[in-house]
């Protein structure tokens, strides 16, 4: 037995003016935003800023990285990032072992004053794909110490569950590898996740390619998406966020809506009953 | 002299010598951002940090993997071949 989810909007019956409530809920903060956005790779700061404001995002994500003194770039990027008015997720990208990706998360706390975490711990350099072992062990310390943990994780049902055991409140299942734009490549996997897991926030983060993608995790039930090369690779960034923001909205809305069942058989829109001709005899 | 390596075999044969100097060397050096730098006279993160150009509080720090921080920046201690990250903000996905 599926519960029915619990993070469909309440609509009102009585008005059909009514518009539903549809906030994205993570770690008790709404946002009515369902796009969330990386900011690397832009053209430029100025085009980063721009896209970000045109794709709706609440939520951004950056990172930490080593950095020489006579650079002074960090604090620049800084500020152009915190200018976006985002909340700030840090990512700890490029770690390979849980040790690694807490102490970045420390550092992360402490320079960005956040305990919202990005969690990524990645287990094979070709794929990028999520060490499931150091990602749990990860999640379950950085929680105790007081992080509100998003995990980048596969769609697998078991690490997901796990993931929640140790108390994190939202998963980030990827949809296809990092960079690679390919879109939702395991739609069973993803659409078993949405099921069992009825109630808990699920963003696809990660391989989305286009917004056609992204409009189909939404329709799929997702409740958001986190992308960042399909924007800023784009030959107009700008332009590009604002499609996703459509797509994302559209997605929702048709989630929301309820789709219908796909048939096997033609079934005719137009009545049948009353169809002229019907029965005439053919002169030939 | 600048040490930006001592695991360089043109440091090791042409600038100290013997294997003797560079032990000796290394007792005095700790690697920052994988760079090998002077121990601070006092041995103090704090002034080895700000003797190395760092300030403002736009950065973070870890010793061999390990978070310090900033409220302990002046208590604790830099020991030789301690690996020492500094790390700012950049942009990620």
């Amino acid at each position: 037995m599926i519960d029915e989810p619990s993070h469909l909007p309440q609509t009102s019956q009585s008005s059909e003016q009514a518009q539903p409530s549809d906030v994205l809920k993570l770690y008790g903060e709404s946002f009515n935003s369902r796009l969330l956005i990386g900011s690397a790779m832009y053209p430029s700061p100025q085009i980063m800023q721009q896209a970000v404001a045109a794709s709706g995002a609440e939520i951004i994500t950056l990172s930490l990285r080593r950095q020489q003194p006579a650079e002074q770039k960090g604090q620049k990027i800084w500020e152009q990032i915190r200018s976006t008015g985002c909340r700030l997720l840090p990512n700890t990208a490029g770690c390979k072992t849980s040790a690694e990706a807490i102490t970045l998360a420390e550092m992360s706390r402490e320079l960005f004053a956040t305990d919202w975490l990005k969690l990524e711990v990645i287990g094979d350099d070709y794929t990028l794909q999520p060490d499931a072992f150091g990602l749990l062990d990860a999640a379950d310390q950085l929680i105790r110490r007081g992080f509100k943990v998003l995990p980048y994780c596969t769609e697998d049902l078991v690490l997901c569950q796990r993931l929640l055991d140790v108390g994190c409140e939202v998963l980030m299942p990827w949809g296809a590898p990092i960079g690679t734009g390919q879109g939702l490549l395991n739609r069973y996997h993803l659409k078993m996740l949405r099921e069992r897991l009825p109630h808990v926030p699920l963003i696809v983060d990660a391989g989305i390619g286009a917004p056609s993608q992204a409009a189909e995790a939404l329709e799929m039930g997702f409740d958001a998406v986190l992308l960042n090369t399909a924007i800023a690779k784009a030959q107009q960034p700008v332009v590009m966020a604002s499609a996703f923001k459509l797509a994302i909205q559209a997605g929702r809305a048709a989630y929301v809506s309820g789709l219908m069942h796909p048939k096997q058989t033609a079934s005719a829109s137009t009545p049948t009953i009353g169809m002229p001709f019907w029965h005439q005899p053919k002169n030939s | 002299m600048p040490l930006e390596s001592l695991e360089s075999k043109d440091l090791r044969s042409k600038d100290l010598g013997s294997e003797e100097k560079v032990s000796q060397l290394k007792e005095k050096v700790c690697h920052l951002n994988g760079k090998a730098v002077d121990l601070p006279p006092d041995g103090k993160l704090v002034e080895l940090i700000a003797s190395q150009g760092y300030q403002g509080e736009g950065f973070a720090i870890a010793i061999n993997g390990e978070f310090v921080p900033r409220s302990n920046y002046a208590s604790t201690a830099v020991k030789a071949g301690d690996c020492i990250d500094v790390v700012a903000p950049v942009t990620g996905g």
